[in-house]
């Protein structure tokens, strides 16, 4: 039964693994993967010793966290918030509501966002100038941006991780919440005691899944929304854009083979390590 | 089945065999090749212009064409994805600002032509000097065949030309040029005051400065002066000129000649120039004829060029435009025929170039044409598609813009680095870093936003990048280029 998902595994998940050696390679054209001269590790030197490494590596790590920790507490609280509406309509227009921008490409979502911010002719500046306040250069500061990506990264992956949750709140077995209601708990009670508790499998293994991303930046975000405005790189750029950047004018594919395999290792760790932790805290819901 | 039947069968048979058998020696199948070019590209009407082109060629060489047209914006991301998968393709355009043509030879992309050249293309050999080709030798072969056209550059501004008699202030005319771009400061103040307010009198780039300031860029944040006789690299952005430039830019921006903070993110120029939300452009080079080149760039309207520099040959200036052909093609003859055809058949020239005569323009007398207006065909790329010097004249050009464009070519100075290549690849680490850097502050440095601080991080940021490892590397390769012309 299960075969044909073995083989696509295989073919598009393991097959294309033997690319790595790239990652260790001179690629020539002409002679092809195979017998281009071998390197060792000068294709990871790229990065490493890059001077900004530090703040590209900062501004991954850092913003996916934020991203992580305030998509995850806010879809679970809309979740809640969904639980509690009565009438199968209303639930069904909210979460079609909140699904939509999960849809928009982050081309058209990064002019919407100039719409508001330009300097010039932007809704939030009209705005400010009407309320008799200074505008404000949205495309030249960039210490604005760490708060204009998480809003966007979480305005747009609201929907789709509230889905998730809500489909796990309403497969929690009724009697709980009935012999809840017999003790005379109250809504809040009701929530913390066994909403959450039930909840905490499925929170874990989303949070799971993200951390073995966490060196992974979400490319159509970070490049499309700054415009990729130069002055705004001290907190815009990721590993992602940077090595992309960077290799489209050299054009050289061992250098991104060997980012990639780095990001990845990063990610392999890091997944391996937080399921040890979770398996230490709350057993049932480790991955493996 | 009866006798009849089995006649019949036989004779259909006989009809069928002897058919194609007539066919077959009537013509050969003609030769496929595939052929990507860049440019603005679709056109409405290319289907149309390509499908002539494809007749015309036929007849001529039996060769068939698949014109891959790309857009500006696609192309180089394309041509590095083909190349590295390895796909078989024939000719592509190829260049040092796109699809890298000393990358492409150094990472085995492209073939070496010269046998096919001397053998196939002969007329198209003949008709540039020796020096040309040395131009686009690498290690002593050639793997691209230039399109001719002005080979000399010349850094210019461009605009429209009733901004220019708004301002009321004359600018230097060819053969004077721009020597200083304190010299502008009149002319801009002017602008700055006879213009609507929502006009921005300029936009301006280092990158398109080079002529003007008197050195050609090996790689990025590298160069060599065009008077330096032992051409030594240096540092392209530790120097008296960039200091210059960059204090002079902040200047200009707070006297309001520049568009300041909000075009440093999002704007596209090339818009605003047709809109005219800009008045004039620093950029591309100074040609003889190049206003009516120019009309398009403006919205058609009248436009005036001012050279900036006197003229300088250059390698990348040379081989600014080529084409040259797949390590993979299957018929590479075939190509080379191809190109020889494109730079000698002058209505195979000017049919990809203009489309259908009647359809996309019409003949004012036997060598001027005049486009339609709203044609579907007008991509505008005469210096790619082929030699130039085939070209119908456009109206407003002089009858002997292509005697007056080899005139420059030849009495250009040339750069005492005309011949060598700079290839990257055993410093390509460091510049992809000081790339990165230019491309972080290029529009603050562009749009004079920047304060000395800035300054002071590029040159130090350019520096712990390893340009020093750059200019060493392109010091020994000139050393080794030189001996090996002795």
């Amino acid at each position: 039964m299960s075969l044909p998902a073995i083989l696509l595994f295989l073919l598009f998940n393991y097959l294309p693994m033997g690319g790595i050696i790239l990652a260790f390679k001179d690629f020539r054209y002409d002679l092809g993967i195979l017998a281009s001269d071998w390197v060792g590790w000068s294709n990871f030197e790229f990065f490493f010793t890059s001077q900004d490494a530090w703040l590209i590596l900062r501004n991954t790590i850092g913003l996916n966290l934020i991203f992580l920790a305030v998509g995850l507490t806010l879809s679970v609280f809309v979740a809640l918030l969904l639980n509690e509406l009565r009438g199968n309509r209303l639930v069904k227009t909210y979460q079609t509501i909140m699904f939509f921008p999960y849809f928009l490409s982050w081309v058209v979502v990064s002019y919407a966002f100039y719409a508001f911010l330009s300097t010039r002719s932007g809704i939030l500046n009209q705005l400010f100038h009407v309320l008799g306040l200074e505008s404000v250069s949205w495309y030249t500061e960039a210490h604005y941006w760490p708060f204009i990506l998480t809003f966007a990264a979480v305005w747009k992956g609201l929907g789709y991780w509230t889905v998730i949750f809500y489909a796990a709140l309403i497969a929690i077995d009724q009697d709980y919440y009935e012999a809840a209601a017999i003790d005379g708990a109250g809504k809040l009670r009701v929530v913390l005691s066994v909403t959450l508790p039930m909840l905490l499998p499925i929170i874990l293994v989303m949070a799971l899944l993200q951390v073995g991303r966490i060196l992974n930046a979400d490319f159509g975000l970070f490049w499309f929304l700054p415009m990729q405005v130069g002055m705004l790189y001290e907190t815009t750029q990721v590993i992602d854009t940077y090595v992309y950047r960077a290799l489209s004018v050299t054009g050289d594919v061992g250098i991104g083979a060997a980012t990639s395999l780095f990001q990845s290792t990063v990610g392999l760790l890091l997944i391996w390590g937080a399921n040890l932790l979770v398996r230490r805290v709350h057993r049932e819901s480790a991955l493996f | 089945m009866g006798k009849h039947g089995i006649l019949r069968l036989f004779l259909a048979v006989a009809f069928l065999v002897l058919g194609s058998l007539g066919l077959g020696a009537q013509t050969s199948e003609p030769v496929k090749l595939t052929w990507y070019i860049v440019g603005s590209w679709p056109q409405a009407g290319q289907e149309e212009v390509f499908a002539k082109f494809n007749t015309e060629l036929i007849k001529r060489a039996n060769i068939q064409i698949e014109i891959r047209a790309l857009g500006w914006g696609d192309y180089d991301q394309k041509m590095k994805v083909l190349n590295a998968s390895g796909e078989a393709y024939d000719i592509a355009f190829t260049a040092p600002w796109m699809n890298n043509y000393v990358q492409n030879v150094s990472k085995g992309a492209l073939l070496p032509l010269d046998d096919l050249l001397k053998k196939y293309a002969p007329k198209t050999y003949a008709s540039m000097a020796a020096k040309y080709w040395d131009a686009a030798r690498i290690d002593g072969k050639i793997y691209g065949v230039m399109n001719q056209q002005i080979f000399a550059r010349t850094s210019a501004m461009g605009g429209r030309k009733e901004f220019y008699d708004l301002a009321g202030v004359k600018l230097p005319q060819y053969p004077e040029f721009i020597a200083d771009l304190k010299q502008l400061e009149p002319f801009l103040k002017a602008l700055k005051a006879k213009l609507p307010a929502n006009v921005t009198p300029l936009e301006i780039q280092w990158e398109s400065l080079r002529e003007h300031y008197g050195y050609e860029q090996l790689a990025p944040g590298v160069i060599v002066y065009f008077d330096d006789k032992n051409a030594k690299a240096k540092s392209e952005f530790d120097s008296k000129e960039f200091k210059a430039y960059y204090d002079l830019i902040r200047k200009w921006n707070v006297d309001g000649y520049l568009h300041g903070g909000e075009w440093v993110s999002v704007k596209d120029r090339a818009p605003a120039f047709k809109n005219g939300e800009i008045a004039f452009g620093v950029g591309g080079t100074y040609k003889p004829g190049g206003d009516v080149e120019l009309e398009g760039q403006y919205g058609g309207m009248k436009a005036v060029s001012i050279p900036m520099s006197a003229p300088v040959a250059t390698t990348s200036g040379i081989v600014a435009t080529m084409f040259g052909i797949g390590r993979n093609s299957k018929h590479p003859v075939e190509a080379m025929q191809f190109l020889e055809l494109l730079n000698t058949d002058k209505e195979l020239y000017n049919l990809i170039n203009f489309g259908i005569e009647g359809k996309h323009y019409t003949k004012v007398d036997a060598n001027y044409i005049e486009g339609m207006k709203d044609s579907s065909y007008s991509p505008n790329i005469l210096w790619e598609l082929g030699t130039t010097f085939n070209a119908y004249l456009q109206k407003g050009q002089p009858a002997d813009v292509w005697t007056q464009t080899k005139k420059l070519n030849e009495s250009a100075k040339a750069s005492p680095l005309v011949g060598f290549n700079f290839d990257g690849e055993p410093v390509k680490k460091e510049i992809a870093q000081v790339d990165a850097i230019w491309q972080q502050y290029g529009r603050l440095v562009n749009n004079g936003i920047g304060s000395d601080k800035e300054y002071r991080e590029i040159l130090d940021k350019v520096k712990k990048a390893g340009v020093d490892k750059i200019v060493a590397e392109a010091d020994r390769q000139i050393a080794a280029w030189k001996s090996s012309k002795k």
